[in-house]
């Protein structure tokens, strides 16, 4: 296919791998940018469990991992993980982005994605990403489903690196794609226009002391729940209270932790928490029919098609109980480490007590910290809770103060999975309008 | 140690619930730190009373009594936590808002004052944790409570909101449980440690009997379940709701918790080998003696 221009697409989640192939496919040559060892994005880290679970839904994580094979495997996308920008510097038309490649360890052309050096790495360390996955290997993939399918080389924990005694991994490797003098590389990008896909991060909730996330065993978040309702979960699918592995008999679920609120600074909505609690609130009942499920909830903010009808079914065919008021505390019962959740029902205004078995925050989902560093360094201009400006949000959605530098994604503002690819398509018509008509100027002189 | 404090009384335990003041006053006396009576101070000015009409007048009623204690030199000691926060929250607005500042000083000039802000506010707990400390505490106890289960009561203001008033943790505060340990007695965990007796608002009492008796009633409980002696309190209007609650609720339903009430510095005169009567806890209305026999 002729090369009909070239982009730089930074964040490999939903919204940067949909804008990747859109631009893909009319032949431009694209440089995907992603700072982890994996693309897909927090998508990956959801649960992937209906099929193996039998229950009839829709699982998070099955519509974009075919995308995510397409990506990877798209003769016009080049891949780079592991990395982030460091520089940026021209015009639309002729940017140059310098980026910062860290190492992997593994040599990406020669590993097959066998996994024969992680089953011989004879490191275990605790899984800095969730409570629930709980150990990994010190060589290991970052999720089943990883693309590309090669593992990395965690350095701080490897006993290579510690004390140069161990090289099971590189003995074992089939195709000798261990590589322990792997550097930093610095590349230089050359692309007629920019997308920025940077994604979300989420809020800490150990911050909201009150709900002693971290303090209190049985308190997990959302995502710790996806992972336990994973079929490749620490708990192979099953929901249990983390404190004694016991199966929950009441579970409660509680909305915009961190979010809506003076207190934190983010005043603004997630814009998805209402509908995946309701999601997985359904789940948690399809999976334990008996235990009793509650959701506390500010007001119900479910806008899109079917959104509606799901919550209703959730709440009057599944009997979830939904309770509007933000509880004001959780109490740990230090025997049987029950929770007592305050709070006050806003709807008949009373003070109440619930005690329950397992507590699931649901936290602020944030824009990710790195808009800022990038703001910076491309020049570019960000709203005060961190979100990337456009000139105008309504005409021109994708566009950013700096021309040939689109946003798509959760970088915009809070968006769930399918406006984000929407917006990533948007963003990929306006990729190849401006190029295009950069071309066009070119001829012209 | 030569520690001195101007002593901001209150109104509860001038008016109220004297044994605070009581106790309070030998405790600090046999720890030789002098609490100097300053005839001058008014109201702390709660936020619910003058603030919610006239907003600078509140706030000036209560930066006043800084002007007081400016003229000696000494810090505040309050004995009521709602003192404690309506104090620092005066501080913290006259420190940071310039034009509110501005404003205060014109009226205070009525009266011949000016905002200065020397003097910083500190209540009785804040003073034995932070500038006695815990270890010069421990070398003065003289008798060990052992056996005694206290379950701590921090009392909202003591911690919250943390914006103003920083002495520990809004949500798992662990500074009073020190303190008890100080004197041999084992501090219980409970889950309403850190909740509210609704007694700053003692208005609300007033006119929501039901709702606040409600909340004394849940400490109570909370505290009986984990098999506690008495509670600790660090301030009157906890005290009052916590102590008279149970009268109240005899009065009701005819069952009594008889779970007595003591102020924190009771607790640790006790510890010091002051007599209970010298500390006041013959006024108490939930009679504290077979407690104190078990002490003996």
């Amino acid at each position: 296919m002729e090369n009909v221009g070239s982009v730089t697409v930074i964040g490999g989640g939903v919204a940067g791998i949909q804008a990747a192939l859109e631009l893909a496919k009319l032949g431009m040559l694209v440089y995907l940018v992603e700072e982890k060892p994996s693309i897909g994005g927090r998508i990956i880290e959801l649960n992937c469990s209906s099929c193996q679970l039998e229950v009839p839904m829709d699982c998070s994580i099955c519509p974009v991992i075919p995308k995510m094979v397409e990506c990877h495997n798209h003769s016009n996308i080049r891949l780079l993980t592991k990395t982030h920008v460091t520089g940026f510097s021209g015009a639309v038309g002729n940017f140059v982005l310098s980026v910062l490649k860290q190492p992997r360890f593994v040599h990406e052309d020669r590993c097959t994605g066998c996994g024969a050096c992680a089953e011989k790495c004879p490191v275990e360390v605790f899984d800095a990403f969730n409570m629930v996955q709980g150990k990994k290997k010190a060589i290991y993939f970052p999720v089943p489903q990883a693309f590309p399918q090669i593992p990395v080389i965690d350095k701080e924990n490897c006993v290579h690196f510690r004390n140069g005694n161990c090289k099971k991994c590189s003995e074992v490797c089939p195709t000798h794609a261990i590589d322990f003098s792997d550097e930093d590389m610095k590349i230089g990008i050359e692309s007629d226009a920019v997308v920025l896909a940077t994604g979300l991060s989420l809020y800490d909730p150990a911050a909201i002391r009150e709900y002693g996330y971290k303090r209190y065993k049985n308190v997990i978040t959302i995502l710790d729940l996806e992972q336990m309702t994973s079929i490749h979960g620490l708990t192979g699918g099953r929901v249990v209270r983390i404190s004694d592995q016991k199966k929950p008999r009441r579970i409660a679920f509680i909305q915009c932790v961190g979010s809506r609120s003076r207190r934190t600074g983010n005043n603004f909505c997630s814009g998805v928490c209402c509908l995946y609690t309701a999601k997985d609130a359904a789940l948690v009942k399809m999976l334990l029919p008996e235990t009793e499920v509650y959701v506390f909830y500010i007001d119900l903010r479910v806008f899109g098609k079917g959104y509606q009808e799901l919550l209703n079914k959730v709440r009057n065919d599944l009997g979830v109980k939904y309770i509007r008021g933000r509880p004001g505390g959780i109490w740990e019962d230090p025997k049987t480490k029950d929770l007592i959740i305050s709070y006050e029902n806003t709807l008949i205004r009373r003070a109440e007590k619930l005690r329950v078995d397992m507590v699931v925050l649901s936290p602020a989902l944030l824009p990710h910290p790195s808009n800022q560093k990038l703001a910076e360094i491309l020049g570019l201009e960000v709203d005060e809770d961190g979100f990337f400006k456009s000139p105008n949000p309504v005409a021109s959605p994708c566009d950013t103060t700096l021309e040939g530098v689109f946003t798509c994604g959760y970088c915009r503002g809070p968006r769930g999975i399918a406006e984000s690819a929407t917006q990533a398509s948007a963003a990929a018509a306006r990729v190849a309008e401006t190029i295009a008509l950069t071309k066009s100027r070119r001829v012209k002189r | 140690m030569n520690l001195e404090y101007s002593l901001f009384p209150g109104c509860v335990p001038s008016a109220r619930e004297f044994s605070c003041e009581v106790s309070a006053r030998k405790v600090f006396e046999a720890l030789d730190v002098e609490l100097h009576d300053v005839g001058d101070f008014t109201c702390c000015m709660p936020a619910c009373l003058v603030h919610s009409f006239d907003y600078v007048t509140g706030l000036a009623l209560t930066s006043r009594n800084f002007c007081v204690a400016d003229e000696f030199n000494r810090d505040i000691l309050t004995l009521c936590v709602s003192c404690y926060g309506n104090l620092s929250r005066a501080k913290k607005l006259m420190s940071e808002n310039g034009d509110l500042r501005r404003r205060v000083d014109e009226l205070l000039a009525a009266v011949g004052k000016s905002y200065g802000g020397k003097a910083s506010v500190k209540h009785s707990v804040t003073v034995l944790y932070e500038d006695i400390g815990i270890e010069s505490l421990k070398k003065n106890v003289t008798k060990t409570l052992k056996g005694i289960r206290a379950a701590p009561f921090y009392g909202c203001h003591l911690i919250r909101p943390r914006e103003y008033l920083s002495f520990d943790d809004p949500a798992f505060p662990v500074k009073l449980d020190e303190l008890i340990k100080v004197t041999g007695a084992t501090s219980v965990m409970h889950r309403e440690r850190a909740g509210c007796c609704i007694g700053c608002g003692s208005f609300f009492g007033e006119v929501a009997e039901e709702a606040a008796l409600r909340l004394s009633v849940d400490i109570l409980d909370s505290a009986r379940e984990a098999e506690a002696d008495c509670v600790i309190v660090t301030c009157p209007y906890c005290f009052l709701q916590i102590e008279m609650g149970q009268l109240l609720f005899k009065r009701r339903t005819g069952e009594l918790y008889n779970l007595p009430v003591l102020h924190y510095t009771d607790l640790l005169g006790l510890s010091l080998g002051i007599e209970p009567k010298e500390l006041g806890m013959d006024l108490h209305k939930i009679d504290p003696t077979p407690l104190l026999e078990r002490i003996k």
